[in-house]
């Protein structure tokens, strides 16, 4: 599975990219690929993953993620601020498994 | 306060991503900011040729000359390589012809420059004052395009001429007409007030928007408004920056000049790095002191596991553990101090520079160096990275009794639990 986070920089969160490789680890999860970017590099690359994950202090752009992600038809999610605050790399994979199960 | 929070989340929020998503203002945003890479080596440069050191100048002073050729190729093109890249960027968001549109706008904005007296392009519109003179530029023309392509008025190749082809002679109406206007334009400017283009729109835009957007109740104002989005979980400094942006670069572009210069007192206390090493130092809301008074003063074990988790980070100036962990985000309590620590710290910094006991930022690094470094890196005054500190300790104690406050509260609710 690939997963793609988004937030203004992709600095903040790659710190939960690292989080989350080592929760995949964990769980043995074979072909993970995880990867943090800016939101204004979204179109170039989205076509490489399989989900989006949008950290919450850029939501005010999720229209713009939705509009891509719908064209492309991908699965997208807002990370809860919980979820994002405290670099729980457990439940923001959750967060994308669910998402790819259920579809957009 | 929740009425005030729901208010933020319903009306401020939406308005204020209204205006960063703008098509005019982002196309300005993503064109200048490709500048950057421009910027930061042109900094690098200065700081090579105007050492922080006393002892290094004597060292590298035969070379200041040829030294200031990157600099004239650096920050003395930014106008020009905006007038080119804010066209790509907007002719983007109308799905026109990025390239063509792109070149029609570098040379309608050549077409107003004034030149010298043996015909030369002269760098002085083409760097910081000329960026200005490219936003309108690049608008103009890629608008003028945009309504021929609408209406129709190219020249249709027939199917079997190669698509480069195709494109060229699509861009020959357009292009041709978006030309000839900003040439009559800045005709008929010249007969009649004697003033091109690009003089005329420093006279009547950028020096009054500059006069105003370098005070510090304008200053003030911006940080209060990147504070209150981040209190709502909003990345306020994208927002803020992304409206503000362009008129900051420009005012660190002429800093830079002015260093180029040989200047020691810089004509701009605001810029960009006023905002991103000063005012933003370790993060929005100068939020590291808080993090160490978690890690060393709190009791509850949730503060203590934020601040661990945002330790690292923080010193790099990324803090969205904290704000997103402890929560500062829609805690009324923890809201206040993460307004007034940087409204302080701004005022601070302003007078500090105002009464040249510090000298004013010119060189442009990237937003991740460490405090302390990064102000005397920006600035070439050891003075200024003691600022920082004192700023530091500035949010820290206006920090102080919330954050015992709010451990408090964590505290009681751990041992209820």
């Amino acid at each position: 599975m690939r997963i793609l986070l988004i937030c203004a920089a992709g600095m903040s969160t790659s710190l939960l990219v690292e989080k989350m490789k080592k929760e995949g680890e964990k769980r043995g999860m074979q072909d993970l690929y995880i990867k943090a970017e800016a939101i204004d590099d979204l179109a170039r690359v989205i076509d490489d993953y399989d989900v989006v994950l949008l950290g919450p202090q850029i939501r005010y752009k999720e229209k713009y993620v939705a509009d891509i992600a719908r064209e492309k038809n991908k699965a997208y999610r807002v990370i809860p601020s919980q979820i994002y605050g405290m670099v729980d790399g457990a439940k923001a994979l959750d967060l994308a498994i669910d998402a790819v199960k259920e579809g957009k | 306060m929740e009425a005030f929070i729901s208010f933020l989340e319903n009306h401020f929020m939406p308005v204020a991503g209204r205006i960063a998503e703008q098509r005019h203002l982002k196309a300005i945003r993503d064109g200048v900011v490709s500048t950057m890479p421009l910027l930061l080596l042109g900094s690098l440069i200065l700081i090579i040729s105007y050492p922080p050191i006393p002892a290094l100048e004597a060292l590298v002073q035969p070379y200041v000359a040829d030294l200031s050729k990157i600099v004239n190729a650096t920050f003395g093109i930014i106008g020009l390589v905006a007038s080119f890249s804010i066209a790509y960027s907007l002719a983007g968001t109308y799905k026109i012809d990025q390239l063509a549109a792109a070149i029609l706008s570098l040379s309608a904005f050549l077409i107003t420059v004034p030149l010298t007296e043996d015909g030369g392009i002269s760098l002085t519109w083409t760097g910081s004052r000329g960026l200005f003179v490219a936003m309108v530029i690049s608008i103009v023309t890629v608008e003028i395009q945009r309504k021929f392509v609408e209406k129709n008025l190219i020249i249709r190749m027939p199917e079997g001429v190669p698509p480069s082809v195709a494109r060229s002679f699509a861009a020959l109406i357009p292009g041709f007409m978006s030309l000839l206007l900003v040439w009559a334009v800045n005709t008929l400017l010249l007969k009649t007030l004697n003033l091109s283009i690009p003089e005329f729109i420093n006279k009547v835009v950028a020096i009054p928007l500059m006069n105003i957007g370098g005070t510090l109740p304008a200053m003030l104002l911006a940080v209060f408004a990147v504070q209150l989005l981040w209190s709502v979980g909003i990345h306020g400094a994208a927002i803020v920056e992304g409206i503000l942006g362009p008129l900051w670069i420009a005012f660190a572009e002429q800093n830079a000049a002015a260093r180029a210069a040989g200047e020691t007192i810089l004509p701009n206390i605001i810029n960009l790095q006023f905002f991103q090493i000063f005012v933003q130092s370790t993060g929005s809301g100068v939020t590291l002191p808080l993090v160490l008074l978690m890690l060393f003063t709190a009791k509850s074990k949730q503060l203590k596991a934020v601040g661990r988790a945002a330790l690292g980070p923080g010193i790099f100036n990324i803090n969205e553990p904290v704000t997103f962990g402890l929560p500062i985000v829609m805690n009324p309590i923890m809201i206040i101090p993460f307004i007034v620590g940087p409204l302080l710290v701004t005022t601070i910094t302003y007078f500090a520079m105002a009464l040249n006991i510090v000298a004013r930022p010119y060189a442009m690094i990237p937003w991740t160096t460490p405090m302390g470094l990064s102000g005397f890196l920006t600035t070439g005054d050891w003075k200024a990275g003691v600022l920082q500190i004192i700023n530091f300790l500035v949010a820290g104690a206006v920090y102080y009794p919330f954050i015992k406050l709010w451990d408090r509260k964590k505290l009681e609710e751990e041992k209820e639990a």
